[in-house]
């Protein structure tokens, strides 16, 4: 039930985060219209709403961010950003279970045989595996990502010369590369479904 | 959006950014270590009982999945692919699945028996994904065909008499002295003839024995042509094709029954051929393509069509059977083509129904034009072959069994 309405909370906590003139002092509005779109796509089951909704806040969270640069306004708690995006991601992956959950019910709704009986109990199992390894790797994530966190900020580089700091950012660039290929390529989203 | 945050990053010269960038690493990186196994074996198998149907009965299918690997897979998705027509009544076709090691699932559901055409039931697809769906994995089992063929109506009493007949006894006189059940000729008795077959009276009257002879009664070849092309009658189209097809397999037991070899060419949108054959499974090959007819205007002639095929595919002299609804006039000169050749015709045209009301008063009026056309073919067609106009009104088994000379059958 909580996931069904988890933009009503989730929206104005990040949006209300945001410093006020990075959304033209309408962050109210700004809020009212992602809570609206979110809660109305999980409640007419639509995912590109829902889709539209989660990527909205993250967009804001990443141009918060911005602005706060740009503007030159205090910056936010790391670890709160950091929080405030894995949790994000993880609620709009959790939205797309319950849809997709949602749908799969509704294909044997009325049918009162064994045969949906068993269909309709194995649904139920893959959510509750779903939900539960969601929760599971973003705990993992956010506590691996918050750890080299304080492991970096523990450590202080004083050359600040350009070709160390591209150095620094190439090495970042092919650590992100392998951490996200290792094994195999990720699935390009959106693929169209037979 | 990693390389979007990193180019952030840069541009802003905002290190802080990098944690986002972070974050979204050791998602990928997790879900690619934890949220699926490096090698990811399935082993798809599919049942459909019964594959081939006469519509009679609710259908079973039955998809299995076996996971070969020694981890869960939690975010898994069966998907058959079935046509719009087939609507699961029991169970579903496309659900998500989460999967034990070496465990076995069976995504299974049934349904009613669609109406008469071959389906595709499949591929089935099973997607598994991690929980994020970062990576995907897939694989496939190729489809499987349910028919639904017409069912054949018990038909009796159909008296073919072509001039060909095979080697073999089956139910067309041959118009030669052997064994069958028609009456034939007398003539003196011979020392081993069988004496059931003595004529008492005959011999009484002639002081001498005399026995009956029969006419031998042989097999013969038969192609049957249904002409698919009732694009002219509007509303009726789809009744009165439903009757040709059930008319064509109906022709196709019987005669297959008899022992006849039996062949079967499609004639109109569609187009298929399938030589003379015979055996049960003959039948099901000639029901199968039977299944997959469907109704369309002919863009060759049926006439010509007809002739060129019977001249390949049957030996000379032997019976055709055309079951057409008459719109192609050039089938009168065809017919007669064939007569000359020596081919036995026998036409069967089903007759549509008026339908109740009509669109307007054109519709109306196009409707008896086409029934008028098609009175004045099944006129011609009388001179040269048996004709049988077949009401709806009237069972198949009942007018073909009043059928006996190369008359057409005036039904009420």
């Amino acid at each position: 039930m909580l996931l069904r309405i988890n933009y009503v909370f989730l929206t104005p906590w990040v949006v209300l985060s945001l410093p006020p003139a990075s959304l033209g002092q309408q962050s109210t509005l700004v809020t009212a219209i992602v809570a609206i779109v979110g809660s109305g796509g999980m409640l007419l089951k639509s995912r590109s709403a829902v889709w539209l909704a989660s990527v909205s806040l993250l967009l804001l969270i990443v141009w918060g961010k911005v602005a706060r640069d740009l503007y030159g306004l205090p910056g936010p708690d790391s670890a709160l950003l950091l929080l405030q995006f894995m949790l994000v991601i993880f609620l709009m992956e959790a939205s797309t279970t319950t849809l997709t959950f949602d749908h799969a019910i509704k294909q044997l709704e009325g049918k009162e045989d064994d045969l949906s009986a068993v269909a309709r109990m194995r649904v139920t199992r893959w959510e509750r595996l779903q939900l539960l390894n969601l929760g599971k790797l973003t705990i993992a994530s956010f506590g691996l990502t918050l750890g080299l966190l304080i492991l970096g900020s523990l450590i202080s580089v004083s050359v600040n010369h350009i070709a160390f700091s591209g150095i620094l950012v190439l090495a970042a660039f092919v650590a992100i590369f392998i951490l996200l290929t290792y094994r195999r390529e990720p699935e390009e989203r959106g693929r169209p479904v037979d | 959006m990693a390389g979007g945050l990193l180019a952030l990053a840069l541009v802003l010269n905002d290190l802080e950014m990098g944690v986002l960038i972070l974050g979204l690493a050791s998602l990928f990186f997790f879900s690619n270590v934890w949220g699926l196994p490096e090698r990811v074996d399935i082993k798809l198998d599919r049942n459909i009982v019964p594959d081939e149907t006469f519509g009679n009965e609710d259908i079973r299918v039955e998809s299995r999945l076996r996971n070969l690997t020694s981890t869960t897979l939690g975010n898994l998705e069966i998907h058959e692919v079935t046509d719009d027509r087939i609507i699961p009544e029991k169970g579903a076709s496309h659900i998500p699945e989460s999967i034990g090691p070496s465990e076995e699932i069976r995504l299974t559901f049934e349904l009613s028996s669609p109406p008469r055409a071959n389906y595709m039931i499949g591929p089935l697809i099973a997607r598994v994904r991690d929980p994020f769906g970062f990576y995907l994995i897939e694989k496939k089992l190729a489809p499987h065909t349910l028919s639904v063929m017409p069912r054949p109506e018990h038909l009796r009493g159909v008296q073919l008499h072509p001039r060909h007949v095979g080697p073999w006894p089956g139910v067309i006189p041959s118009k030669v002295l052997g064994l069958g059940t028609e009456f034939y000729s007398m003539r003196e008795y011979i020392p081993g003839d069988d004496p059931k077959r003595i004529n008492w009276k005959a011999s009484a009257r002639y002081n001498e024995l005399i026995v009956n002879e029969n006419e031998a009664e042989r097999v013969t070849d038969v192609m049957i042509v249904l002409d698919t092309d009732v694009t002219s009658f509007g509303p009726t189209e789809g009744e009165l094709f439903e009757r040709e097809v059930q008319a064509a397999a109906s022709f196709t037991r019987l005669l297959l029954r008899q022992g006849n070899r039996v062949g079967l060419v499609l004639q109109g949108g569609e187009r298929g051929s399938i030589p003379a054959g015979f055996g049960k499974r003959h039948e099901r090959r000639i029901l199968y393509l039977l299944a997959a007819a469907k109704s369309g205007r002919a863009t060759v002639s049926t006439s010509y069509v007809v002739n060129l095929l019977a001249r390949r595919m049957l030996p000379s002299r032997s019976q055709i059977v055309i079951i057409s609804p008459l719109v192609d006039p050039e089938i009168k000169e065809g017919v007669r083509q064939l007569t000359i050749a020596g081919y036995s015709i026998l036409v069967l045209s089903p007759s549509p129904t008026p339908p109740l009301s009509f669109k307007d008063r054109i519709q109306e009026i196009a409707f008896k034009l086409v029934m008028l056309e098609r009175s004045i073919s099944l006129l011609a067609l009388e001179k040269s072959s048996t004709v049988v106009d077949w009401p709806s009104s009237v069972p198949l088994s009942v007018l073909m069994s009043k059928v006996r000379s190369t008359r057409r059958l005036a039904v009420a």
